[in-house]
């Protein structure tokens, strides 16, 4: 067993960054670190626990314990992918494109000439979200996880706050049927089940 | 950085976000009325909001949604496809 100390004054922040790795939206050399620690234990035919002093479990790593998958693709999917222009270049057509996420990750695409002059006009400003094409694979420890991404169209996206266009959407909700109904969750299940 | 959390919304969640005292949701398991709907959805948006969370609409709920959208079709589909906090996803 592994016993680590933390000064007091460090602990609302070790103790955030934990549960926040816990739920998967920790910061993500946390969430990498689960990821090697919980394979290391696997391979050593071992599983571990990261636990409060009083016994509570903090983070699981279900090492031998969790299944594994078998590895597929790459595979082609239709998706979309959101982000800023941090990068457009190269002396190929495609062009290279990198697209730096909300999170701070940057993904690797490209895309043609045409398309890459449109993302010019934005780069390192506006937050677009890029229409395309991605390969995928799964690892053994069933996570999918992009590795390309051709971008064949994109459009510049507003930057609202979760709660103003709620707020809107509340707005133009106000003009919908569903606002005239007695009960509109009633009518709902009735569109999906007659 | 923190990473985002990705939470997916249903047309029920919609409507529930959206507009006021319209009832309770029945419990898939218990088929009961669930309790305090409104405070549920409240705490729902206040936590998504403060984790800058987005919201993902697959093309199957979207479509139920706007089945009833009426005279605000527009403004839902602009706002829903053209902010950075909503993505319409594939089913």
């Amino acid at each position: 067993m592994l016993v680590s100390e933390v000064e007091a004054q460090d602990d609302p922040k070790v103790r955030e960054r934990a549960q926040k790795t816990r739920k998967h939206i920790g910061p993500r050399d946390a969430q990498d670190a689960v990821v090697i620690i919980d394979d290391m234990l696997r391979r050593d035919n071992s599983v571990g626990l990261v636990i409060e002093p009083d016994g509570a479990t903090v983070i699981e790593f279900p090492g031998r314990l969790k299944k594994q998958f078998e590895m597929i693709g790459p595979i082609s999917e239709p998706g979309t992918l959101d982000g800023v222009p941090i990068a457009i270049g190269g002396q190929n057509d495609p062009v290279p494109v990198h697209l730096e996420d909300l999170d701070g990750t940057v993904h690797f695409c490209e895309a043609k000439r045409e398309v890459a002059r449109g993302l010019s006009k934005h780069l390192f400003d506006d937050p677009i979200r890029a229409v395309g094409t991605g390969r995928w694979v799964r690892d053994t420890n069933g996570i999918w996880s992009m590795k390309s991404f051709r971008i064949h169209d994109f459009a510049v996206l507003k930057e609202g706050s979760l709660d103003e266009v709620i707020g809107r959407l509340r707005e133009a909700h106000k003009k919908s049927d569903w606002a005239t109904m007695d009960d509109p969750l009633r009518e709902l299940e009735t569109i999906r089940n007659g | 950085m923190a990473g985002s959390r990705k939470v997916v919304f249903d047309a029920g969640i919609l409507i529930l976000i959206l507009q006021d005292g319209v009832g309770a949701p029945v419990h898939p398991e218990t088929k009961q009325p669930i309790t305090r709907p409104k405070d549920r959805v409240d705490y729902l948006q206040e936590c998504l909001s403060d984790e800058k969370s987005k919201v993902l609409i697959p093309t199957p709920a979207l479509s139920e949604f706007l089945v009833n959208a009426g005279s605000a079709l527009e403004k839902y589909v602009d706002d829903i496809s053209n902010e950075a906090s909503f993505v319409v996803v594939p089913f």
